[in-house]
């Protein structure tokens, strides 16, 4: 099937998927009454008494269909609606947060899979010996840790025991001032390279200080998925055929790993990442919650318990865009790695 | 190989970025000097509107009274004594009811412009073509035009706030006398802030017309406002920026009329997790911050903190009977008189009431809600208000009381069937949590058949539940004063259009008479009188379990001082323009 | 040397599936025989919520009465946990029961008939796995109500798309082979191929992802309490007492570890027991996966 019209086809697909997902959302939300919907306008008990008002105001009692088209009409008009939660429209709710969180998933992605790789390597080199079954422990213990649990401890120890060393936010007050000012453009609102495209390097330290944390917290939790993957994946293929013929050839031991294969073991790793690295930009609500690193997963998360249907809805549209294209990406990727993959055949 | 080089290079990449941030090793408990000149306060909650006429929660009206001024102000810790601020003196007329006010001159904006009479009629008058529905302008509404809010008619608002041509005084009309006093209350509050009227109709805002005012009534979005997130106050401090859902910063007003900022920054963070805050007050990145009550132990005997304890707040929380539940409520069981449930107005027994009143352990809940640091309230006029009764008549904890009185209720049909609910609070607060258990388990301690089920939900649902659907048989939530007299926590409780008792079938227009009626006497020993009546009134046909009246604290380090409270300063940090942080 | 005794020898000769075993079994003991080992208060109707003392907001340490000490609001630790063991069973085995059959159903109808069937279940998963799991989760618990239950019926509808997919894909595998087309080809019926041929061979990596997903479903429901989303307060669940300790994991200036027991000790029992269940899983793959071949 050809590269063009595969995606075309992919991204075609995209339409039910969103039709489907904003469905949804909506029909759970008419599982709450207009009034309990009519709360989030609200601030203060006081306000209350003018409920009836403020239902007629924002349509909240007309029927479900109406309300989604009404909604769909806004959409398609560019309106992505207002986001109560943060005062702004949804769409700049949006990019507003979105940096935060990306910037968590650049640093933290790579460091996943670099770790991932490197030690489900190692532990399949050493299969049933005890650096194998020491890595493994260690990963499934980092893994079983509740995030929110190992971020606070984390927090403890080097924020509180360790006098300030490591602290929670993005940046610095000091540096927050440099950043804001008029000398440093912020092109992409993501600190550590608006701090490179400046030429500013105590920003770009202190954004990376302050990375270190949720980037260990998430690398600790997350790393166990890559490890396991490459481990069994790295074992598979030291199996095949190849790999005995290489060794039968007289190539050294590491050639045979590093070279053959590991290669093909990073086929199914690629698959993975692809979803780890989508499910990151996501937002990770609980990281970004301990640490005050207020991204896209802390904005989803208050929309969705202040039942700010708008904010929910927007959010619920990006996370879909996102899910499409990176799968649409990983299997164009698949193909190029693994050539006896076909784009369009069936990929697990 | 390379992956040990690759690693430690790592490591020693992010000590090394650690370490060149690391600022001052304080040994032991002394909590390092840091920020010169910027006060950093960290805190729950974001603001919602920047603007004085939309906001009505406590955070924005915080930043609100750091970037604007009132015409007057309380004067120090009094809630009923006034300083002038914009305003320079003031005179009321009983003949005609009007209150003359007269403007300070050489005054200037944060944009420049020079503050006139016109821009203190133009934000009265603004701000009540807004009027945003649930907002906080029924208090102009009401002392000047007797009303609740615009109907439309600006030639009213129009002329309830004038400038006197001749003498350049600004003259508000009342509609009665009695309004004298509170009205000055009022005017103390983030919303009578004095906006830029120049600046204002630059930015687009309402132009001061009538025939523009529809055009700014009642906006649908809180960003719909030209003063949601730009400003030109007269205060001490100006907008600087203002990230949602991060932080506000504030920078100094270096033309403030009244001169000498004492912090050249004022950074509001919104934190929301307590472990950061608690370090970051300990490490010195935050000059104040929010302690919710259960951690106050975790900050005693620090040497490098200032604590400030047993401050009187005006707020009080109670445990409210509805005495008229809705007819779909899921929460009362069977509605039946058989032990498994109860019926609708289970609760318009006065013996009911009474003794769900004694069987409520108040100390238990004193020590154990919120660490012994309260007052029990007889009624809803608290301390603090003017006609505070110091010696009302209270509940105490006494079950063989309580039996009595559920022995008597509905004529004995209590007692021979029992009762069974689900009593509601919004989760997460724990004062109120406990206050659920301590009435369902001495309830149970007097009769095995009165049951009590206890059930969290979240806050949108149970706000929605009270006011909305009413079909909570008991519920908890509390009111905060918009002004410090007595009128303002005694309609939401007991008039029956009142927030509280408007919904939950209490009171009657006998009630209400008596409430108009001591609101509007002019002689004090009367009013007084009549407020005692009133409190009295309360005790004997209680609407709910009144709790406590909580006493504060206030937690900076030793670097900031001055702080003093007043119960009607917005926000926690206090009055900052009249303190000040130094090394020493 | 049988099959059954063949496997039982590779899972003794590795020290971590060993481990593995030890500590389910261990968790298995404490569930059967928790009514023993921490038992309900006369008068107490359901076992499940933890008894208390008072109302005291902060942790009280280990004591007589409290072996491992109350966390706040006075809830004993120990009773907590020995019950949450129970709750944690509850809810791991039950979800990923769900999970798993729903994903047998719609992945064989997927897998098996391909055509338009597919593509309609494939799209289905396609919005599910597109939806954002944590406010679906979210939704469904507002909409139910703060319970075990609702957290069980939000992770079900969150998981179950991600087996469908494996199990089309394992019987797409499947569906090839020799032996399938000779069962059709002596006239088997399609619903007698699926279950009878094409499950057992293709059901090898679900069983392994569905035991190492009863780990992941006890930490999403401790995720969910955090947020104020999971059972209610009182009830004895792990994900409950470790967010309990949240605010108490930097004590008081002088004693920062002052709480040490409130945080440590639910956190320990996910710990293990989320690590058993990898282990086991682990170890069932390596013995039963035919592509790492016995050697």
């Amino acid at each position: 099937m050809e590269l063009r019209s595969y995606i075309i086809r992919r991204l075609l697909l995209l339409i039910p998927v969103l039709f489907g997902v904003t469905l949804f959302i909506f029909g759970i939300s008419m599982f709450f009454s207009p009034i309990e919907r009519a709360t989030l306008y609200i601030t203060d008990p006081r306000q209350m008494a003018h409920l009836a008002e403020v239902i007629e105001m924002y349509g909240l009692d007309r029927p479900f269909f109406v309300q989604y088209v009404t909604w769909l009409g806004q959409v398609f008009s560019g309106n992505l609606g207002w986001s109560v939660v943060v005062g702004m429209p949804v769409f700049d709710a949006i990019w507003h947060f979105l940096p935060a969180t990306l910037e968590l998933a650049i640093f933290a992605a790579p460091v996943i899979i670099f770790a991932g790789i490197f030690f489900g390597s190692t532990a399949a080199a050493h299969k049933d010996r005890p650096l194998d079954h020491g890595t493994r422990v260690m990963a499934i213990v980092g893994w079983s840790l509740p995030t929110f649990w190992l971020g606070l401890i984390l927090i403890m120890v080097f924020y509180g025991y360790f006098r300030g060393f490591l602290p929670p936010g993005r940046l610095g007050i000091q540096m927050d001032m440099v950043v804001n000012s008029a000398e440093f453009t912020r092109y992409t609102h993501i600190n550590t390279i608006d701090a490179i495209l400046n030429l500013n390097g105590p920003v770009l330290l202190d954004a990376l200080r302050h990375l270190i944390l949720p980037v260990t917290t998430l690398t600790v939790v997350l790393m166990a998925f890559i490890m396991r993957l490459m481990r069994s994946s790295m074992l598979e293929s030291l199996g095949k055929g190849y790999i005995l013929t290489a060794r039968a050839k007289g190539l050294a031991e590491r050639v045979v790993v590093n070279k053959h294969a590991r290669r093909n073991a990073l086929i199914p790793v690629i698959t993975v990442s692809g979803y780890l690295l989508a499910g990151l930009a996501n937002g990770v609500v609980i990281t970004e919650t301990i640490f005050t690193y207020k991204g896209i997963g802390w904005w989803a998360w208050q929309s969705a318990i202040n039942m700010d249907i708008s904010s929910v809805l927007g959010f619920a549209l990006f996370n879909a865009v996102l899910f499409v294209l990176v799968n649409l990406v990983v299997d164009i990727l698949y193909t190029r790695v693994d050539p006896r993959v076909r784009l369009g055949g069936t990929v697990q | 190989m390379k992956k040990i080089l690759f690693i430690s290079l790592a490591v020693i990449l992010s000590l090394s970025v650690g370490l060149m941030g690391c600022e001052g090793e304080g040994e032991g408990e002394a909590i390092p000097y840091k920020n010169d000149g910027m006060f950093v306060n960290e805190t729950i909650g974001d603001i919602k509107s920047l603007d004085p006429a939309w906001g009505y929660d406590t955070a924005s009206g915080e930043q609100v009274s750091y970037i604007y001024e009132p015409l007057l102000f309380f004067d120090g810790e009094d809630t009923d004594l006034f300083v002038p601020m914009l305003a320079t003196s003031w005179s009321f007329n009983a003949t005609d009811n009007t209150y003359r006010f007269t403007i300070r001159e050489g005054v200037t904006f944060q944009s420049g412009n020079t503050l006139t009479p016109e821009d203190v009629e133009y934000s009265f008058e603004r701000a009540m073509v807004i009027d945003r529905t649930g907002g906080p302008i029924w208090m102009f509404y009401q002392p000047l035009l007797d009303d609740w809010g615009w109907s439309g008619n600006f030639t009213a608002v129009d002329e309830a706030v004038e400038v006197d041509p001749i003498t350049d005084e600004v003259v508000f009309t009342l509609c009665g006398g009695y309004w004298e006093f509170p009205f000055l209350q009022i005017l103390c509050g983030p919303w009578s802030s004095i906006v830029d009227m120049d600046y204002c109709i630059a930015a687009g805002d309402w132009d001061g017309t009538g025939a523009d005012a529809g055009n700014f009534n009642n906006p649908a979005a809180v960003g719909d406002t030209k003063l949601y997130n730009q400003s030109s106050g007269t205060g001490p401090w100006k907008l600087n920026l203002w990230e949602p859902g991060v932080q506000v910063k504030l920078e100094k007003n270096t033309a403030y009329w009244q001169g000498s900022v004492p912090f050249d920054w004022v950074i509001t963070k919104v934190v929301d997790e307590w472990t950061n805050r608690k370090l970051s007050l300990l490490n010195g990145d935050a000059d104040h911050v929010y302690v919710p009550r259960m951690y106050i132990g975790e900050l005693e005997g620090i040497a490098d903190l200032n604590t400030y304890q047993d401050l009187p707040t005006l707020n009080v929380d109670a445990f409210f009977f509805n005495q008229d539940i809705s007819a779909n409520s899921s929460f009362v069981g069977s509605e039946a008189w058989d032990g498994n449930g109860i019926p609708l107005d289970f609760f318009s027994d006065l013996d009911v009431r009474k003794g769900f009143c004694y069987a409520f352990d108040y100390e238990t809940y004193l020590n154990d809600a919120i660490m012994g640091e309260g007052t029990q309230m007889g009624s809803p006029v608290i301390d603090g208000l003017t006609y505070f009764n110091p010696s009302a008549s209270m509940y105490s904890y006494d079950l063989a009381l309580a039996e009595t009185h559920l022995a008597a209720a509905w004529g004995g049909a209590v007692e021979a069937n029992g009762f069974k609910f689900t009593v509601l609070y919004n989760a997460g607060n724990v004062p109120r949590k406990i206050a659920c258990e301590i009435l369902a388990e001495n309830l149970l301690a007097i009769n095995e058949n009165y049951q009590i089920a206890i059930q969290p939900i979240t806050w949108p649902t149970f706000l929605g539940k009270i006011w909305g659907t009413m079909d909570m048989p008991m519920f908890q939530i509390g009111w905060m004063a918009d002004y410090p007299h007595a009128d303002n926590f005694v309609v939401p409780f007991m008039h029956t259009t009142g927030a509280f008792s408007g919904f939950i079938g209490y009171g009657d227009s006998t009630l209400d008479d008596m409430i108009t009626a001591a609101f509007k006497d002019t002689n004090p020993v009367t009013q007084e009188a009549k407020y005692y009546a009133l409190q009295q009134y309360w005790h004997d046909d209680p609407g709910g379990v009144m709790l406590f009246q909580p006493l504060a604290r206030r937690y900076f380090t030793k670097y900031i001082s001055g702080f003093y409270l007043n119960p009607c300063i917005p926000g926690q940090p206090g009055p900052l323009y009249y303190m000040s942080k130094s090394e020493s | 040397m049988t099959d059954w005794k063949f496997t039982v020898r590779q899972i003794a000769k590795n020290p971590l599936s060993v481990a593995g075993i030890i500590i389910l079994t261990f968790f298995v003991v404490i569930a059967i025989f928790a009514p023993l080992i921490a038992p309900t208060p006369e008068g107490q109707v359901n076992p499940y919520m933890i008894p208390r003392e008072g109302y005291s907001a902060t942790p009280q340490p280990p004591s007589e009465e409290h072996i491992f000490g109350t966390t706040q609001g006075e809830y004993d630790i120990f009773y907590g946990v020995i019950w949450g063991t129970r709750s944690a069973f509850h809810v791991g085995l039950v979800v990923i029961g769900i999970v798993v059959t729903i994903g047998i159903i719609l992945g064989s109808l997927s897998g098996y008939f391909g055509g338009v069937i597919d593509e309609v279940i494939m799209r289905i998963t396609d919005i599910f796995l597109a939806f954002p799991a944590l406010i679906l989760a979210m939704a469904i618990v507002a909409v139910i109500g703060p319970s075990l239950t609702s957290v069980m019926i939000a992770l079900s509808i969150v998981s179950w798309p991600s087996y469908a997919r494996l199990i089309r894909g394992d019987i797409l595998q499947v569906r090839e082979e020799d032996y399938i087309e000779a069962s059709r080809g002596i006239g088997a019926s399609s619903g007698r191929v699926i279950i009878r041929h094409v499950l057992p061979n293709a059901i090898y990596p679900t069983l392994i992802m569905a035991s190492l997903d009863i780990g992941a479903i006890v930490l999403a429901a401790a995720a969910l309490s955090f947020l104020g989303l999971g059972a209610p307060e009182g009830y004895a669940d792990w994900g409950q007492l470790t967010s309990f300790a949240r605010n108490w994991i930097v004590g008081p200036y002088q004693n920062p570890l002052k709480y040490w027991y409130a945080v440590t000790i639910p956190g320990l029992f996910i710990l293990f027991f989320v690590l058993g269940w990898n282990l086991l899983g682990d170890a069932i793959r390596d013995i039963f996966d035919p592509k790492l071949a016995r050697r």
